[in-house]
């Protein structure tokens, strides 16, 4: 999912309001259709993946997450978060410092771009990995040497014996790129509405780039930076359709915990699918929390700098 | 302020370009007249008329096309009015649904799509219009796009002035007349940005749509799944590109709805 548009922590407005209120009977009707309906088609087929995951009792649920492949998906769908997490913190704070704090020309242009994983769909993502480092690819590994575009890239790539697609780079890469907007998105807005006056001042008072950026600019985003490394982290961990596609997808090397499901699901091991769904599910129980404690805190750092 | 310096230009340059080549060769591999490989042939259209022709391709496209613009209608609609109730009127448990808003955004797409493929298998043999194919998968759309359309909605609400609504109420319109004339029109903006980003969800929705279609129903990120399993071919180059482009428009266009929502008040 692609939360493109969720700003962080918005001004809540008390929910009552005496002046206009409508009639109990279309204040019910307006909220309930939604609510039965997400109810129906969100909350009942959730809670039934947790009852189906132990269906065959608790035994075999921990036979299917200490099966080896099970394992090996695990570590395979921490290490891709592991890697695309930390660097994506990175390039979207620095894409966010750039648009809010310098001017330049092209900046729409570079907008768009930081978008742009999100409106591409995941399997053309994964594709265009495909169409540059497949076997057949424009850099690829059994490419023939006569049509060469970059000959020294090639060789080296077969002289190392690197192997990108259907192998874990290929998989790191695409969840880089399938997360690489979601720091950025957080952290844009924000920092563009707390405008470049107190970089500024510590400028002025002699700060260095670095002083100022740890000094003022981190204390500042640091509640919507961590809302956007959850936000990314979510996503790194249950990246399908990208993945997917440049993964091939064997067993107990390029199945990350998504493809794992899915494998399952098509040896007709339904249990097994949904154990392995189950765990995914709840890991994402976990971030909402954690989003939801971010918020408070965020509140709470809001409330205390205006009482001051 | 001041330029970035060209140092960090330079480092920025090069990683966008790491990153988002690989989208540039696709769209100059689409114009390669070779039919196989990625040895460069000459420049052709030929592929994008070859799409015309391709059945497959057509099929797919009208059902990625229904499947967006009515499961798009039916999430616009619920969506808004939840944001709607959810910041103008309290109730028992309005909290926990507030939660509940965010489940789609945070479970993994896969979690979702079993999910809802094991609520269709266990409801569909007493509900005969539940079995897969279109009607399962705009439901299975609509559920996660009801919340995105009301977390962008409500952000619209949040900054509304409530003053505007009492006024309207004091100055003696009815309820549908203060919503039709003053909360709509105000509301509005965030109500197409929501829809818009819905669309764009849609459209590219591959795993939702993979779990839940039926026979018939492919849509095209399903059938670019497919064949790039077959291996890549220029069609499919020229699909995906027409498909970039297409998803692109609809965030550039997006990103204008959201700029012009940032100001609830706009000078005259």
């Amino acid at each position: 999912m692609t939360p493109a548009a969720t700003p962080f922590q918005l001004p809540q407005r008390l929910p009552q309001r005496h002046a206009t209120t409508e009639s109990p009977f279309v204040r019910r009707g307006l909220i309930g259709i939604a609510l039965v309906f997400l109810g129906l088609f969100l909350v009942v087929p959730l809670v039934s993946v947790f009852v189906q995951a132990f269906s065959k009792g608790i035994a075999f649920y921990i036979h299917t997450l200490g099966d080896p492949n099970a394992w090996s998906a695990i570590k395979l769908t921490l290490l891709a978060a592991g890697i695309s997490v930390p660097l994506n913190c990175v390039f979207g704070v620095a894409a966010a410092w750039v648009i809010a704090k310098f001017d330049f020309r092209g900046k729409n242009v570079l907008l768009t771009l930081i978008d742009l994983p999100f409106s591409v769909s995941p399997v053309i993502s994964g594709m265009i990995y495909v169409l540059v480092f497949g076997a057949q690819g424009w850099l690829g590994h059994y490419r023939d040497a006569e049509h060469a575009w970059f000959p020294w890239l090639q060789s080296w790539i077969n002289d190392h014996n690197i192997k990108i697609i259907f192998a874990v780079p290929g998989i790191v890469l695409a969840t880089i790129f399938v997360t690489f907007p979601f720091v950025a998105r957080e952290l844009i807005p924000l920092m563009q509405a707390q405008g470049r006056s107190e970089e500024e001042a510590a400028r002025v008072l002699g700060a260095s780039g670095w002083q100022t950026f740890w000094r003022v600019t981190v204390p500042n985003i640091k509640w919507g930076l961590l809302y956007g490394v959850i936000l990314c982290n979510a996503r790194a961990m249950g990246e399908f359709g990208a993945v997917s596609v440049v993964s091939g997808k064997i067993r107990g090397e390029t199945n990350t915990l998504p493809l794992h499901i899915e494998a399952l699901y098509d040896d007709y091991n339904f249990a097994g699918a949904f154990a392995m769904a189950s765990l995914l599910a709840f890991l994402a129980l976990v971030t909402l929390g954690l989003k939801t404690w971010v918020e408070h805190k965020n509140a709470a750092s809001n409330d205390k700098g205006e009482k001051l | 302020m001041r330029r970035p310096g060209w140092f960090l230009s330079a480092i920025a340059a090069g990683l966008y370009i790491f990153l988002y080549a690989p989208i540039v060769v696709i769209i100059v591999f689409s114009f390669n007249a070779a039919r196989f490989g990625t040895v460069w042939e000459g420049f052709t259209t030929k592929w994008y008329g070859a799409l015309l022709h391709d059945s497959a391709a057509l099929s797919a496209t009208k059902n990625t096309l229904l499947l967006a613009l009515v499961s798009t209608g039916i999430a616009t609609l619920l969506g808004s009015l939840l944001a709607f109730g959810l910041t103008r009127f309290d109730f028992p448990g309005r909290k926990i649904f507030d939660r509940v808003l965010y489940v789609p955004v945070f479970v993994p797409d896969i979690v979702l799509a079993t999910s809802l493929l094991l609520f269709y298998s266990l409801v569909g043999s007493f509900i005969p219009a539940l079995e897969l194919g279109m009607t399962t998968m705009i439901l299975g759309h609509v559920t996660f796009q009801i919340s995105f359309v009301a977390i962008v909605v409500r952000a619209r609400l949040a900054g509304l002035d409530p003053a505007l609504e009492e006024a309207a109420r004091d100055l003696g319109a009815g309820e549908w007349k203060t919503f039709l004339h003053v909360t709509l029109p105000l509301m509005l903006p965030g109500v197409l940005a929501g829809a818009m980003l819905a669309f764009t969800l849609s459209l590219d929705d591959f795993i939702v749509s993979f779990f839940t279609s039926g026979p018939g129903s492919t849509t095209l990120p399903i059938l670019i799944y497919s064949s790039v399993k077959r291996g890549l071919t220029p069609d499919i180059n020229a699909l995906a590109t027409l498909i970039i482009l297409i998803s692109v428009l609809a965030t550039v266009s997006l990103t204008w709805l959201q700029k012009n929502k940032q100001d609830p008040h706009p000078k005259k």
